[in-house]
């Protein structure tokens, strides 16, 4: 009487809804696909007899990293805008958090300073650049100053709102034991502050790229941009692929590091952050 | 009580009211991380009677919900049948309507909007939809609010939003799944004697989910237990207290005491000692 | 007011900073040689064409970016298999800053009006679909099943609790995209030129004319905060209805 009767009736329409994959179904998947890429990039350039001036195939475009290190200006200039990279963002780091946790706290300068940042966060970094240039020249100063510049508004500004919105009963509570400012700073505000601070450091990471690139084609001694505007100029498209390929591994090990650090840094919050 | 509209209603809901089958039940949940199946019924049996208002009370994660699910057809058992005025379910339909525990209103309607959606939903909006979605906003006690988002409102008052909305398809079964579990102690009371009332005139099948035995008792015509998972039907008492019932009156009744010690004793052989809470209220005195 | 007053401020700082320091015109000009310069590129008519030649492009590119991104993000929201098959190249195009690529299509596409239009296609692109994709993702699932409850299937569903839920979001990823767009916009003018204003900025660099540079960077500032913080505005609007406070 039970099992048969689903047979007789007509197939319930299952709602399945959005499939869920397993983490390892995801790498699984991602490794395929790009391979895969790689193929149809490989093969797919050769069908469409499409000019290598403006997509040269994928063996070519590997082949350059070789040839390139073998020219022994591969890892010098990555290590070049790497050091510029983090050279700005360490700096950008270091002021920004005490920065960021200052105004969050005091409201005068908050109110004095915040214009001016949210100006300076506000405005495509582009429109600021022609100015640095001016005043720094075009060395490298100028360029860790972009990074600099991109990221410290993006850090500070999501700090300042974790400082912010740190729960008042959580102070309340702490105050309610005597705590006395200084105290009341390091043991709960400070800890309730850090997911903010990683996300903060996260944006400023992505910002910070951005600046470093702007950097790169403008004011290119060495580095990535440099090996990209040499190659464009002899139309080495191969050579532009490959460093710009390059340039988007950098990124993404640093945008995933610092997600990465985000997602430690906030494990205790029950909220996803962004 | 219902006004003129109200008796309008009446005699098309009540010959609706269906009856609600299960045989021998069976519903599993796949575990993709675990990759296991978990058994959330098994060999699950009912009989609900057209237009009886049934309570179900379990531990957590019986399978309340679940049951509840299959009814309305948003889910399929694996094995057995669920019948619906005798017919097996395939899906959702206009026969059954479900209240939520979250209420699950949409954020960007008003009362009104959201109170026309199932209609909309089940493409049956014609000329006398406006006067419907009114008749049933005054039913739930919220006239003045058609125009208020559910951000607006407080707990109970969406929690009606939610009854007025599954009320005013007119369907023949309503199934609500903790409606009140959300909503503070004393909304809760006064929430349990509108439903009771506004039953009262729509006189459909009620399948009610609840973890507190009083609302159990208060509500229901009977109350199923469910064994802890996987869920079974454990007993089935029948609520000898005649209606109207008002939880605060009833409750020094020897028919309510005997009752809640009873669907205690069943509840508590089933939870490990930990997880079961000792009676909030004592038996003894006023 | 305190933004005008402080702005007042600013201008003095400025002026004083000119005067203490006898700086050169060409290093820091004072804001009395930036608005003369100012009233000079709009008398010679400079002004209005280079403002027509950078937004012409913009609003193309968006409004192309926007027909093509906002359905192509819900479509990969809505399918898990979609988003398998996209997260890996999304990702990396988001990681990595559009500016990137800006060399490429600079060789790519020679020089012509369109080559502005689609970076800004391309830089606004992404933004709007990632943030349609995150929309249909995020959607309150309580909310769907009680518009399944009511029996309906996929595409109510859809239409009537998936858009309205994501248009908050769709509206987020309009304001990147402008965000975006822009800088994809600025980099083309400031590196290859093809009018607007952007161009303008670099060629009076050029000409060691800084207090024009400073009039048409105060130009795209404003064209920049303007068009910023009206995008800020329709996405609150759109998320008006929404409880929780964003970022």
């Amino acid at each position: 009487m039970s099992a048969t009767a689903e047979s007789t009736a007509p197939a319930p329409k299952r709602f399945k809804g959005r499939k869920q994959f397993t983490r390892k179904q995801r790498i699984i998947a991602t490794v395929i696909n790009l391979v895969l890429f790689c193929f149809l990039w490989e093969y797919g350039v050769k069908f469409f007899e499409i000019k290598p001036i403006i997509l040269p195939p994928f063996s070519a475009v590997v082949a350059e990293i070789p040839e390139m290190y073998e020219e022994g200006i591969l890892f010098s200039n990555l290590f070049f805008s790497l050091r510029i990279y983090l050279t700005g963002m360490l700096f950008s780091i270091i002021l920004s958090i005490p920065l960021g946790l200052l105004l969050g706290g005091v409201k005068v300068l908050d109110r004095i300073i915040s214009p001016y940042l949210w100006l300076i966060y506000t405005t495509p970094l582009l429109i600021l650049m022609p100015l640095i240039l001016l005043w720094v020249g075009i060395n490298d100063t100028a360029r860790v100053l972009l990074v600099f510049i991109s990221a410290v508004p993006a850090i500070v500004v999501v700090v300042m709102e974790g400082v912010k919105t740190v729960d008042n009963s959580l102070l309340r509570a702490a105050k309610s034991f005597g705590a006395r400012k200084g105290t009341l700073f390091r043991k709960v505000i400070f800890p309730a502050t850090v997911p903010f601070i990683a996300t903060g450091v996260k944006m400023g990471v992505s910002r910070g790229l951005i600046g470093l690139f702007v950097g790169e084609l403008f004011s290119s001694a060495k580095g990535i941009g440099y090996i990209i505007e040499l190659a464009g100029k002899v139309f080495n498209m191969p050579r532009v692929y490959a460093m710009l390929f390059m340039f988007i591994l950098f990124s993404i090990t640093m945008v995933g590091g610092a997600q990465y650090l985000e997602r430690r840094f906030s494990s205790w919050r029950s909220q996803a952050s962004m | 009580m219902p006004g003129a509209e109200g008796d309008l209603m009446k005699p098309e809901s009540t010959s609706k009211a269906a009856a609600i089958s299960a045989r021998g039940v069976r519903v599993e949940y796949e575990r993709t991380r675990q990759k296991d199946k978990l058994v959330a019924l098994e060999d699950f049996s009912i009989d609900i009677k057209a237009g009886e208002f049934v309570t179900i009370v379990g531990p957590s994660g019986c399978g309340k919900s679940t049951f509840l699910n299959c009814v309305a057809g948003l889910w399929f058992p694996a094995a057995g049948e669920i019948l619906v005025s005798g017919k097996q379910v395939t899906g959702p339909g206009r026969d059954r309507s479900v209240v939520f525990q979250d209420y699950a209103l949409m954020p960007w309607r008003t009362v009104k909007a959201n109170v026309r959606m199932g209609l909309e939903l089940q493409r049956r909006e014609d000329d006398s939809t406006d006067k419907k979605v009114a008749h049933y906003i005054e039913l739930v006690g919220l006239t003045g609010f058609e125009d208020a988002y559910p951000r607006e409102l407080s707990g109970g008052m969406r929690q009606r939003v939610g009854l007025a909305r599954a009320l005013v398809t007119e369907p023949g079964i309503l199934l609500m799944d903790e409606p009140f579990a959300a909503v503070d102690a004393i909304t809760r009371e006064l929430m349990q004697d509108e439903v009771a009332r506004i039953i009262k005139s729509t006189g459909q099948t009620i399948v009610f989910i609840t973890h507190s035995v009083d609302e159990a008792i208060t509500l229901g015509d009977r109350i199923i237990v469910i064994t802890d998972r996987p869920g079974r039907v454990k007993e089935i008492l029948p609520v000898a207290i005649p209606r109207p019932r008002s939880g605060r009156e009833i409750r020094h009744l020897s028919e309510y005491v005997e009752l809640r010690d009873r669907v205690w004793s069943l509840l508590a052989k089933d939870k490990q000692p930990a997880q079961v809470r000792p009676p909030a209220e004592t038996k003894a005195g006023t | 007011m305190t933004a005008l007053l402080s702005f007042i401020a600013f201008l003095i700082l400025w002026q004083s900073i000119v005067w203490a320091t006898g700086i050169r015109e060409t290093l820091l000009p004072s804001p009395g040689s930036v608005v003369t310069s100012f009233g000079e590129i709009w008398g010679e008519g400079i002004l209005w064409p280079a403002i027509v030649d950078s937004l012409q492009p913009l609003f193309l590119g968006l409004v192309v970016a926007l027909v093509v991104g906002i359905p192509l993000g819900l479509l990969i929201g809505s399918s898990g298999w979609l988003d398998l098959i996209a997260a890996p190249y999304l990702w990396g195009f988001f990681a990595t800053p559009r500016i990137a690529t800006a060399p490429v299509f600079i060789l790519w596409l020679g020089l012509g009006f369109q080559t502005k239009t689609v970076l800004v296609f391309i830089s606004a692109l992404l933004p709007v679909m990632l943030s349609c994709k995150e929309g249909v993702q995020t959607v309150d699932e309580s909310l769907i099943r009680a518009a399944r409850s009511f029996g309906a299937g996929r595409f109510d569903v859809f239409r009537r609790v998936v858009v309205p839920y994501t248009l908050p979001f769709i509206a987020n990823g309009i304001r990147n995209g402008i965000a975006r767009g822009f800088v994809g916009l600025l980099i083309i003018e400031m590196t290859v030129g093809r009018g607007g204003i952007g161009q303008q900025v670099i060629r009076s660099m050029g000409n060691f004319d800084t207090a024009r540079m400073f009039a048409f960077t105060a130009v795209l500032m404003v064209t920049a905060l303007f068009l910023i913080t009206l995008s800020r505005k329709l996405e609150a609007y759109a998320s008006r209805w929404r409880e929780e406070v964003y970022l």
